[in-house]
């Protein structure tokens, strides 16, 4: 007994010890840590048969004309960074081509589900289903990609890469939003372009921003597996916008995807 | 403890505080620090105290002492929704625990009395946030919750002395005002309460916001009036709140609104068309920054005075412009945002700006400026960062704390080099810098949030630091996750409260600090209390 007592007295004294001592935070390597900015990529030792221009290219012909490839699940999201702030909008779930898909999503911390079948959208909020009766966009999951075959040609490959185990080719294009703007074709930059005309000061942001695209393109199944594109742009009173907009498309035709009918949700529908 | 009842009561009342106060000042700390340490080292002690107690008493003593920790968290947790939701939830758990205590422990209605006596008044005579930093600190308001929107999670918070009174008000965002909290969620019966729920469900709303500008009055933070500010008022606290953007680019904030920029349906079918989402967010985001730019005729910042000798700074088509003690100069920058100043070794004084990277910007005697310091991303991460200038060793030079992943004491050299005075561990993402001020009447001491010293989660506690050679020694701590922590004076006694809130609750917490020795007077009552049962164990053996 009298042993038990003076080891429990020394744990005592060791707790009160520990807690009337206070604590010191030693300090860390006192050198900067490395970061990622400007990092020179490191290519891989063999290069390609093809360029990344006809790797994108045979990716694309694939996603649209494979049957394997019309069913997949994805997730994705973007994430905007400033100052110490950081807002994100998440979208997951499945896509079966040409019936529908659904959208766990969510926008500035606000939940909500979409899902879109045949002429058919309806939303999910506040554990209510409503009809979505905005006019919809074209349902076309590949759409925009074509626009970056120019790019491609500038593109450097990576070392290779794993997304969810499927091994990729990895290729990356950098430049400024104002190249980007300059050779882009699409549709979506027409406004833009209109509105720089009346806004030259805009050049500004422009030239001063980084955009950097990386595509992940399987080595087997020629599929995109991933797709991440990081826009840094100059921003009033607050340094930058860090802005990553991040794709994973996985389980090319996996049976487990099924897009539920319309009937399972019309019956629970508000409106 | 079989005395006359007054005394009975007495005693086992004192029981029940010295027992509330070595739980949330010596166990509580302890396991939040300690992690698993903390649990070796309080097992056996907890089995030497049960053992400690003499037999004939030990089933009352352990059984009160369970039964009152278990209230007190009972009542802490009760549903707040409704008075009459706190009384019935309160009632029960006092009603149920005191008769277990009574059967289980055989316990006196006089002890049981003290139990549920102590644990009520502990719980509805003080803010119990208290409690998280007794050691150093009372918490001497708390307001009520001043945004009642859907999906913001914090506003900043700035000080600034509105009416020139010797106080500083409080200021941030809200809504609670002009938008109150229903009193109970409605289901839609009809079909036009239907048709309105699904409409007000289909797109994003546009919520109401506005600036709260709050006061020390009899006790307590109250709203001032935003209509009997004086305009040009107005427009100085504006420039005085740190620079966010909640939602961005998904809401805009103009005009004392929050107003959606992207709607669910579209936003949706938009990102997946995959291919275009990054031309989507892009197309967002030049959106926004023409609008900002268009508010502000293509000022990127400005400021009417800053540091001691800087005014009329104005960044603008690449050119930043102003005057330094007095004299004007220019010269083209990549900066967006102009932070702060801070004192050099040459004796100027210094004007932090950000871009991409950070350059400390200086004067010359011809008024063109020249970059005496950088930080680029290459050295750290820093987009997400901020910049504190502190002269942590009394030199009259400010050093740099940075606060981001990880977090440095940089101290500027000769030729434009930064020497690092201390780094925050590698594997630590969760430290980070909040302020260097002083709180309450001591020197100026640095303010950090940090993690606990052995736990792998990444809560983080506010914690005060002096910086020494050896590293940061820790002062004092809060244990709660503070947020927007501001130092300031804000009641008028010429000591300086910290203004802080904690993430998504959007409550305001005021805490003061005491100079009571509480930790060491908990430390003697948990020493004296086993000493006394020592004593009786001996003497009744």
């Amino acid at each position: 007994m009298r042993k038990f007592n003076k080891l429990a007295a020394l744990l005592a004294a060791c707790c009160i010890a520990a807690l009337l001592g206070g604590c010191t935070y030693e300090s860390g390597p006192r050198e900067f840590a490395a970061t990622n900015f400007n990092k020179t990529p490191q290519a891989p030792p063999e290069g390609l048969d093809e360029s990344p221009r006809e790797w994108l290219e045979t990716a694309l012909e694939k996603g649209r004309t494979d049957p394997e490839a019309q069913k997949f699940w994805y997730k994705g999201h973007v994430k905007n960074m400033i100052l110490s702030r950081s807002v994100t909008s998440m979208f997951n779930g499945a896509v079966i081509n040409g019936k529908g898909y659904n959208v766990d999503a969510r926008i500035a911390a606000q939940p909500y589900q979409y899902y879109r079948i045949d002429d058919k959208h309806f939303i999910r909020a506040n554990d209510y289903w409503v009809t979505a009766r905005d006019e919809p966009l074209a349902f076309d999951v590949l759409a925009g990609f074509e626009d970056w075959l120019p790019f491609m040609d500038q593109a450097v490959q990576l070392e290779d890469d794993k997304v969810y185990g499927t091994e990729t080719a990895v290729f990356q294009l950098k430049m400024t939003g104002a190249d980007w703007l300059a050779q882009s074709q699409s549709p979506l930059f027409e406004p833009l372009r209109q509105l720089l005309a009346e806004r030259p000061e805009l050049t500004y942001i422009l030239d001063k921003s980084t955009i950097k695209t990386t595509f992940w393109i399987g080595r087997e199944d020629r599929l995109i597996h991933q797709y991440e594109t990081w826009i840094i742009l100059p921003l009033p009173k607050a340094g930058t916008i860090d802005q990553q907009v991040l794709f994973q498309l996985y389980k090319y035709d996996d049976p487990g995807i099924e897009i539920k009918d319309p009937e399972e949700v019309e019956k629970y529908l508000l409106y | 403890m079989r005395k006359n009842p007054v005394v009975s009561v007495i005693s086992w009342a004192l029981y029940a505080i010295a027992l509330l106060l070595i739980y949330h000042l010596l166990i509580k700390p302890a396991f939040l620090d300690l992690s698993w340490i903390a649990l070796l080292i309080f097992l056996p002690l907890m089995a030497f105290c049960y053992f400690i107690v003499h037999p004939d008493e030990r089933r009352q003593v352990v059984v009160f002492s369970i039964a009152f920790l278990l209230l007190d968290r009972s009542l802490t947790r009760v549903d707040v929704k409704t008075t009459a939701a706190i009384l019935i939830g309160g009632a029960v758990a006092v009603i149920v625990i005191a008769l277990l205590a009574k059967w289980y422990g055989r316990l006196s209605w006089k002890a049981v009395g003290a139990l549920v006596a102590v644990a009520v008044l502990a719980n509805t005579t003080f803010h119990r946030e208290t409690l998280t930093g007794l050691s150093h600190f009372t918490v001497i308001h708390e307001t009520d919750r001043l945004y009642n929107g859907q999906w913001v999670d914090y506003f900043p918070i700035t000080l600034y002395d509105v009416n020139q009174d010797g106080r500083q008000e409080v200021i941030t965002y809200g809504n609670a005002w002009e938008l109150p909290l229903p009193e109970s969620a409605e289901k839609p019966e009809t079909e036009e309460e239907k048709k309105a729920l699904a409409e007000k469900l289909e797109h994003l709303q546009t919520e109401p916001l506005s600036l709260y500008v709050l006061t020390w009055e009899d006790g307590e933070l109250v709203r001032m009036k935003n209509e009997e500010i004086p305009a040009e008022v107005m427009e100085r606290i504006k420039e005085q709140m740190p620079t966010d953007y909640p939602g961005f680019p998904y809401y805009t904030m103009k005009d004392d609104q929050l107003i959606p920029n992207v709607q669910r349906q579209n936003y949706a079918e938009g990102m997946l068309q995959i291919g275009t989402a990054p031309y989507r967010a892009f197309m967002l985001d030049m959106g926004h920054i023409a609008n900002l730019l268009a508010e502000n005729n293509g000022s990127m910042d400005m400021r009417h005075e800053l540091g001691e000798k800087y005014k009329d700074l104005h960044i603008k088509d690449g050119m930043l412009t102003g005057t330094y003690d007095g004299k004007p100069f220019t010269g083209p920058t990549d900066a967006t945002k102009i932070l702060t100043t801070m004192r050099l070794p040459d004796g100027r004084e210094g004007l932090l700006v950000m871009g991409e990277h950070v350059g400390v910007i200086v004067v010359e005697a011809d008024g063109s400026i020249r970059e005496a310091y950088a930080l680029t991303r290459q050295q750290a991460e820093l987009a997400t960062a901020e910049f504190i200038p502190a002269d942590i060793d009394r030199d009259q030079v400010d050093e740099l704390l940075l606060a981001g992943k990880p977090s440095y004491i940089l101290k500027p050299r000769e030729e434009g080099e930064w020497e690092i005075l201390w780094a925050s561990k590698e594997n630590d993402p969760s430290f980070r810098f909040s302020n260097f001020a002083a709180v309450g009447d001591g020197e100026p001491e640095i303010i950090a949030k940090a993690k606990s010293w052995v736990s792998t989660t990444d809560s983080r506690y506010l914690a005060g630091f002096k910086y020494t050679p050896e590293g940061l020694k820790q002062n004092w701590r809060i244990y709660l996750p503070l947020i927007n922590v501001q130092v300031g004076d804000v009641d008028g006694d010429r000591e300086n409260e910290i203004v802080a809130t904690i993430y998504n609750t959007h409550r305001i917490l005021v805490f003061k600090k005491h100079g009571i020795p509480i930790l060491p007077l908990t430390i003697a009552l948990f020493v004296g209390l086993l000493g006394y049962a020592v004593a009786r164990r001996v003497r009744h053996a």
